[in-house]
């Protein structure tokens, strides 16, 4: 293949698709469509860095102060997934003492079972409410009302 | 907040309520969204002002980025839309280019220091204009043809002539300028 073609192929790739074999090959023996593609290459990389026009006029305070006037953007987030495994905590707590499983425990480790049993499932609850909390504090924070600025809750 | 947070983290971030990480936003595409206003509207004063207007639709709208495509794309077809209704609503009489390249030039060079990286852009403001909003997300923004496509809704083979014809233009601006020794430097 003649270097020209080997040029016009590398040029009408797209930034996400792989170089053809038969470019890269040709580069293997062809030591100045090598360096011209390598240099190609980083300028197109530099030119991401930069743009073609430049302000001096800082748009952070001016942009910031008419963002502060808005309504917060109201979050996104989906409590779904969350509700669905706490409810299915609880169920399974609630749910243990009509269990085949609690049964064949009992059977096999005694009748004392019980109580350890359930403090266990309450502190998977509690580790789960805490995480919850965790997570979502700025959520949390918002709906119980509590106020940043004074650092108390309305 | 490091550089290597992605854009996406800044956005989970503003929708759990911390609105004022939207300045890293900001910080980070300022300038691009600057430059699709002047491809626009031709004036520097107006690029401004549709750069703040184009990140308070960003704001306004954040909650509805359905993280399905990077957030870089979403915002600069929010952009796009926004610069062509400009323009419609502006009106203008094309300005000569060469008042456009004076005027970008001057704060460009006190920018850009690196003379291969200055022979580039010039290479870029050499190109007809109909090209050189495509060019632009191709080469600074590092859009696919197809997501160009997607913004400007041109068609993919003119996209492709576009930036392939620009590429040729790059490739012979640069052969003739100190930019070929700079890198043969390195």
């Amino acid at each position: 293949m003649k270097c020209e073609q080997v040029k016009k192929k590398y040029f009408a790739c797209d930034h996400n698709h792989r170089i053809p074999f038969e470019v890269k090959c040709h580069t293997l023996f062809c030591s100045s469509c090598r360096k011209e593609i390598q240099q190609f290459s980083r300028h197109l990389i530099e030119l991401q860095n930069t743009t073609p026009f430049t302000t001096e006029r800082d748009l952070h305070m001016v942009v910031m102060a008419d963002i502060s006037r808005l309504s917060p953007v109201p979050p996104s987030s989906s409590y779904y997934g969350w509700i669905f495994v706490g409810i299915f905590i609880l169920a399974s707590i609630f749910s243990m003492p009509y269990s085949y499983v609690l049964v064949w425990l009992e059977w096999n480790f005694g009748g004392n079972l019980q109580i350890p049993l359930y403090s266990i499932m309450g502190l998977v609850l509690s580790i789960y409410i805490s995480l919850f909390i965790g997570i979502h504090l700025e959520d949390v924070k918002r709906i119980s009302g509590y106020n940043k600025r004074d650092d108390s809750w309305s | 907040m490091p550089y290597d947070v992605s854009d996406e983290m800044i956005v989970q971030d503003i929708l759990a309520g911390n609105s004022n990480s939207f300045i890293f936003i900001i910080e980070r595409y300022q300038q691009r969204i600057f430059s699709m206003g002047m491809r626009f509207l031709k004036n520097k004063d107006d690029a401004s002002d549709f750069a703040q207007e184009v990140f308070i639709k960003v704001f306004e709208n954040l909650s509805s980025y359905k993280k399905k495509a990077p957030f870089k794309y979403w915002m600069v077809k929010i952009a796009y839309n926004h610069g062509i209704n400009c323009a419609q609503k502006k009106n203008s009489t094309k300005e000569p280019l060469d008042t456009l390249h004076s005027e970008a030039a001057s704060p460009e060079k006190q920018y850009i220091k690196k003379e291969a990286t200055q022979a580039l852009l010039d290479a870029i403001q050499k190109l007809p204009e109909q090209y050189q909003l495509c060019v632009d997300f191709y080469f600074f923004l590092g859009f696919t043809y197809q997501q160009i496509q997607e913004i400007t809704q041109l068609p993919i083979n003119t996209i492709k002539s576009h930036v392939f014809r620009a590429k040729q233009i790059l490739r012979q601006e640069l052969e003739k300028t100190a930019a070929k020794e700079y890198y043969d430097e390195m």
